[in-house]
């Protein structure tokens, strides 16, 4: 392993803040995240990363399950997906919005889903619909609360979409750990928790900060080329 | 009412004053411009467009002028789309001119009448509309401003608005999200919230009195407050008020922009450079006269990814291209319901929005939360389920009924059945900012 030094010591400035999203402390409370152009754009980059392990078809669709206070989370992925040229559809990750979910996912060609929760299945349930037929064969980005009820569908791919603290980790095509931005984040094991700080100058500098999340990193090149290290949440 | 000024923070009044206020000849000719361009792109590339003109039969070198195009140009509607979507399989009903690529986000209609129609938006998308309401309210570069909208439907683009420097914070747009979006408030000092509801402003007022916080300093900071979905109850209006909070309206103005009204507060201004409105006969073709009763139809003038071109919203409104006090010149609409939503009992039209007013100054059901039954356009009697609040009530459940029945059919001059229900009940009808006000059952 080497030792990932922190960047972010020789820069006092924070950067101008583009927005104010929100991040999920190790309680599960949301708190208000200002960001900044610069941020956004790197976030943009690493999801761009993931995104082309899969080889998507330029012109394709790809349906994003979301609510808007995760701009900072989805709004980079958002922004990625225009680097190959895959348009977006989105849907509230929400029960009452499963109606529109279902109507992309039948009406419309689409590879991938991101960012699947238990709310997004129990709304479609509610109406009747099989997440497993309609998912069939697609990528699908699970959220942790979905994560083993995805699975369990056994009709596609699930791969993590995963949120520690104000950074995401998203899986690559090989599925071996949600891989986190080596630039952007220093992440340790401390007594089973994930533990962050940021590099880069950030409107929020984080240090040490306690995710809450038990887990390992393996910092071993994964099979995609990439030396991003790569996520296991304990249990799975 | 604030009157077009220069800025004393030291920015111009406008933020697109050459079109803003650009004089109605000028604005006419722009959009013989955008129009003559757009007829012969979207009749190549637009199947459905292809098939409703050759069907009318009419071409493209038909249309020479803006007149020839409103004396000759056929109607879509969103039956005619969702059935070219249906006989086709096609997800984007025939009205996509682009390949994927050129698009960037697919957003959505409501859903509200159906299955929700897509609505393509182009790479270059531009969201002037909103650009030029928001500094209209007083938002400037720098600022915040809190983004509410209602359901995830368009996609995150929180660097929608780097080029002119409005600072969004968006949040979830349910009352759960109250907490995060007073800390908000509080911490970032916003100009304007865009946009709150009825069950968000209800919500504000619960929350107030069980926290005991004070909204007028949280809102201190506001310019204003968008609010969306409806139109908004009387009670919204006195409570945001109350609150130091300019209340300012928005619609769709067919699906091409939304439409927001101004400080004089006298319709939606509708950017006629971005889209091309009529007011026609709502059964015929014919225009109606400025300011009168008529159904909106709307065509994109800047959109080559999906425009629409010459669609019928069902939308009743008025219509005026009287220059506003506020020193803009593009015309202004005024929302009075769906044509397919007038009931027509004894031979007058009622539009659920008639009922507003009535169930507004009544205790119990001051959320203004009902119902229209309707089984068919023309029925004998008003049938509404309204939602009550138990905590109010002052009065047997039947006594409340029959003095429902009573009020509105003394407003509304015909015959009216009143069902009560929980509020808590018809509020589980929708997603959070409103609920279907129109039912078969």
């Amino acid at each position: 392993m080497i030792e990932q030094s922190n960047f972010n010591i020789a820069h006092n400035e924070a950067p101008a803040i583009m927005a104010v999203g929100r991040y999920l402390n190790a309680a599960g409370e949301k708190v208000l995240l200002p960001y900044s152009a610069p941020e956004f754009e790197r976030a943009t980059k690493a999801y761009a990363l993931r995104l082309g392990t899969f080889h998507f078809r330029s012109g394709g669709q790809v349906l994003m399950t979301s609510i808007y206070d995760e701009s900072y989370q989805f709004g980079s992925f958002n922004r990625a997906l225009g680097a190959f040229q895959l348009v977006l559809l989105s849907s509230d990750a929400s029960v009452f919005d499963a109606y529109r979910t279902e109507s992309c996912l039948r009406r419309f060609q689409i590879p991938a889903v991101a960012g699947v929760s238990s709310a997004v299945l129990d709304g479609l349930e509610e109406l009747g619909h099989s997440p497993a037929k309609l998912m069939k064969d697609k990528v699908v980005w699970s959220r942790p609360d979905s994560h083993q009820r995805l699975q369990n569908y056994g009709t596609f791919r699930v791969y993590r979409w995963l949120e520690l603290g104000p950074a995401v980790a998203l899986e690559c095509s090989a599925g071996a750990g949600a891989h986190i931005d080596r630039l952007e984040w220093k992440v340790d094991e401390d007594n089973g928790e994930l533990v962050l700080s940021s590099r880069l100058p950030r409107v929020v500098p984080f240090s040490g900060y306690r995710t809450g999340l038990s887990g390992s990193v393996s910092y071993t090149t994964c099979q995609c080329g990439s030396a991003d290290p790569r996520i296991h949440l304990a249990g799975g | 009412m604030t009157m077009a000024q220069p800025g004393g923070d030291g920015f111009p009044p406008f933020y697109d004053e050459q079109i803003e206020t650009l004089p109605r000849e000028d604005l006419l000719r722009m959009q013989e411009g955008h129009l003559l361009q757009l007829i012969p792109y979207v009749y190549e590339r637009s199947p459905l467009i292809r098939e409703v003109w050759q069907a009318a039969g009419v071409k493209p070198e038909d249309i020479r002028s803006l007149e020839d195009f409103k004396a000759r140009a056929p109607f879509i509607d969103k039956d005619r789309i969702r059935r070219y979507r249906d006989d086709n399989l096609d997800p984007f009903g025939g009205i996509k001119c682009v390949d994927n690529q050129y698009i960037s986000v697919v957003g959505f209609t409501s859903g509200t009448t159906g299955d929700p129609t897509p609505v393509p938006k182009p790479l270059k998308y531009e969201y002037h509309h909103l650009k030029r309401d928001f500094w209209h309210i007083g938002v400037r570069p720098g600022d915040y401003f809190c983004y509410l909208l209602f359901t995830f439907s368009d996609g995150h683009s929180p660097d929608r608005y780097t080029d002119c420097g409005f600072r969004p914070i968006p949040f979830q747009h349910s009352p759960a999200e109250i907490p995060q979006f007073i800390q908000a408030s509080l911490e970032y000092r916003p100009k304007l919230v865009f946009t709150i509801s009825t069950p968000m402003v209800m919500a504000l007022e619960e929350y107030q009195k069980e926290s005991g916080v004070d909204l007028t300093d949280v809102f201190s900071s506001y310019e204003g407050a968008i609010f969306g979905g409806e139109a908004p109850p009387p009670k919204v209006k006195r409570l945001l008020d109350s609150w130091g909070l300019e209340m300012y309206e928005t619609t769709n103005v067919g699906d091409v922009i939304g439409g927001i009204d101004c400080s004089a507060h006298a319709g939606f201004h509708t950017w006629e450079d971005l889209v091309l409105v009529e007011c026609l006969d709502p059964d015929g073709d014919t225009p109606v006269s400025d300011g009168e009763r008529g159904e909106l139809v709307v065509t994109s003038l800047q959109d080559d990814a999906a425009p629409l071109v010459r669609y019928r919203t069902d939308d009743l409104v008025t219509f005026t291209t009287e220059p506003c006090v506020c020193g803009r010149t593009h015309g202004r609409i005024k929302v009075l319901g769906r044509k397919g939503d007038e009931l027509i009992i004894d031979g007058k039209s009622i539009l659920p929005r008639n009922i507003n007013p009535i169930v507004d100054c009544i205790p119990e059901t001051e959320s203004v939360l009902y119902q229209v039954i309707k089984t068919s356009r023309e029925m004998d009697v008003l049938r509404i389920r309204i939602g009550y609040n138990p905590k109010a009530l002052t009065r047997t459940l039947d006594e409340l009924r029959e003095f429902l029945c009573r009020r509105i059919a003394e407003e509304l001059e015909v015959p009216v059945e009143v069902e009560l229900t929980l509020n808590a009940e018809l509020l589980k009808l929708g997603p959070p900012h409103k609920i279907p006000r129109v039912t078969k059952q």
